[in-house]
């Protein structure tokens, strides 16, 4: 959370003094001010990431109109619910998820059509330790926005062995959507694919470490027009689950597909009509 | 109201319920095979083995009707540690028996002003966590890495040989209950051990049918009491941050049942330790219990009723582990102390 005995001013007033009641009183209420900042003041955790300054370079960046949500305290690091929203009025092309505490900092990278706004996605991703996640997000007039949300984790998401070996289910996936379609309104999808996104670096109940075997890319389609293209990394937790609003110019075929990186291939297709 | 409210609503009731039954009739699997091996007249031990036949067929006719996907659960994986399994169900059983009741009893105790109880609750729970997740975790899950055994499945065969088993053993396990006489003496004893075996089975609905969700599942399980506890303190810590749990629910749901019930019955009655030496007995039974559940992946609830209920191999191995524990404290207390304390 936020330190606000580090924050210049924020623990003693110039001339009070804690040993007495008014320093006392005025120290609480600079830390209360400390806290009532704006949050776009006190998030600047990105600007530390190598991955981050790297895609940035000397571009201007804002951290408004782009919201991250997670727990503040993930219990199980293997699968933390996280969401991203958006209402920046151009729309979103594009946001990159960074874990930047992970053996791989990217998380996952997603490109927008423009059926899909205002921006709602969730997923899940694991967390080997108590972090800042970050996201960095891509208008559809070409201006960064980047949002962040601290996480503590109380289970490292690296203490779980890998999966066994009973791939029998792997590669099942799941769709739900709404069955009544209204034009100009958002529908919510939710998308899951069994897969145990085996990251190459935990070792299984036998004391081997398997080598990585993940799904890396998912894309949705709606009548040929595209509404998401994903690409996934390691730190996407097992079961790839991810949840986006569309709202439809007109209806169609909506198709799914998902991808191994061993080139393995599973699709799902369902039809969307507009009321 | 949501799955996830549906789910914890049920536990908190199912935790109330155990709560009472406990407090009336004293349910307690250690003080039963205390007294079945000092050949002691009282019905507990009936009355566990009464709780485990009602939770076997309660939850095998609802995983049978496909109401219930126990193959999710905890108990149902084929790999286990050859060392750590054992081994965690006798430090288990061994604390059970220094802090004189599972880490339930304790719960039961504790709602009806034992304040011992509360020593050896916080002690497990955060000796469980240690071992589940913290600073021991690296070295449970390196010597979990190095002994490990994977069965070809992790529960007897299915179909009829699975139904005779089923029927075979909770009629053996209702025979033992009943054989003793007089009946009517065991009957208040024997009521609760059926009522809490169907609430294992009632554990396993809520999580596993009510919980279902094709996108956000609860976690498949039942009653057990070594995570539930050390979730329940950290839950009391960190509540704005986290979301509450099943098994939090059904822990809160115990004191809340248990207190009620001694308060109706005039038994609420504040207790404390009367020596250091006994303090420090529980203490290291707490932690024992903590350590112990989380290596063997239940208690004498949750692998004795719950586990055992999925007919699951490590289950019976974890159980098994946990008597014998309880048996070696039994063995030495006879020779070493001289019996005041309980």
């Amino acid at each position: 959370m936020i330190d606000v005995s580090s924050r210049p001013g924020g623990a003693i007033m110039p001339g009070g003094r804690l040993t007495t009641r008014r320093g006392v009183l005025q120290a609480a209420a600079a830390g209360l001010a400390a806290l009532a900042l704006p949050a776009a003041l006190r998030a600047q955790e990105w600007r530390r990431v190598q991955a981050l300054r790297e895609r940035i370079g000397g571009a201007a960046v804002s951290t408004g109109g782009l919201s991250i949500e997670l727990p503040l305290v993930a219990e199980d690091g293997s699968s933390v619910p996280v969401s991203i929203k958006s209402d920046a009025a151009a729309g979103i092309r594009s946001v990159e998820l960074f874990a930047p505490r992970n053996p791989t900092a990217e998380v996952a990278s997603f490109e927008f059509g423009p059926e899909i706004g205002p921006l709602n996605i969730a997923t899940r991703i694991r967390l080997s330790e108590s972090q800042t996640v970050i996201a960095l997000a891509r208008s559809h007039d070409g201006r960064l926005i980047v949002a962040e949300r601290e996480v503590r984790v109380t289970t490292s998401g690296c203490i779980a062995p890998a999966a066994p070996a009973d791939g029998s289910t792997d590669m099942q996936v799941r769709v739900r959507m709404p069955k009544n379609w209204k034009a100009g309104a958002p529908g919510e999808v939710l998308t899951m694919i069994n897969h145990p996104m085996t990251t190459g670096l935990a070792q299984d109940g036998g004391g081997a470490t398997p080598p990585q075997r993940i799904i890396d890319a998912f894309e949705a389609t709606l009548d040929g027009r595209p509404l998401i293209k994903a690409v996934y990394h390691r730190s996407l937790a097992a079961n790839p689950y991810l949840r986006f609003d569309v709202t439809p110019r007109q209806g169609g075929e909506m198709r799914f597909q998902w991808k191994e990186d061993t080139g393995r291939v599973a699709e799902h297709q369902a039809r969307v009509s507009l009321a | 109201m949501s799955h996830f409210e549906l789910v914890l609503a049920l536990g908190a009731l199912i935790g109330v319920v155990f709560g009472a039954c406990g407090q009336l009739t004293g349910f307690c699997l250690h003080r039963g095979l205390r007294e079945y091996w000092s050949g002691g007249s009282g019905y507990k031990l009936q009355a566990f083995a009464l709780a485990l036949a009602t939770a076997l067929l309660g939850t095998q006719l609802l995983a049978g009707a496909g109401l219930v996907d126990l193959s999710r659960s905890l108990y149902m994986a084929p790999a286990f540690s050859w060392l750590l399994l054992p081994l965690g169900g006798l430090m288990f059983g061994y604390g059970m028996a220094l802090a004189n009741g599972c880490g339930a009893r304790a719960l039961v105790l504790l709602g009806q002003g034992n304040l011992r109880s509360f020593v050896v609750l916080i002690c497990l729970g955060i000796a469980a966590h240690m071992t589940l997740t913290g600073v021991a975790a690296p070295l449970r899950a390196l010597l979990a890495g190095l002994t490990p055994v994977t069965l070809d499945a992790g529960v007897a065969p299915s179909g009829v040989f699975r139904s005779v088993v089923v029927w075979a053993a909770a009629a053996g396990l209702a025979w033992f209950a009943f054989r003793r006489r007089p009946l009517r003496d065991g009957l208040p004893d024997l009521a609760g051990g059926a009522i809490i075996g169907i609430l294992v089975a009632a554990g396993w609905l809520a999580t596993g049918w009510l919980g279902a969700d094709d996108f956000e599942p609860v976690p498949v399980a039942s009653l057990t009491f070594v995570a539930p506890i050390g979730d329940t303190i950290q839950y009391a810590m960190i509540a704005t941050g986290v979301s509450l749990r099943f098994g939090v629910a059904v822990v809160l749901g115990v004191l809340a049942g248990a207190l009620v019930a001694a308060l109706l019955r005039g038994e609420w009655r504040l207790q404390g330790f009367e020596s250091p030496r006994q303090m420090s007995r529980y203490m290291a039974g707490g932690a024992l219990m903590g350590a112990g559940g989380a290596l063997a992946l239940g208690c004498s609830i949750g692998q004795g009723l719950t586990g055992l209920s999925t007919l699951a191999y490590s289950s019976m191995v974890a159980a098994l582990a946990i008597m014998a524990g309880a048996r070696l404290a039994y063995a030495r207390s006879r020779r070493f102390i001289a019996d005041a304390e309980t």
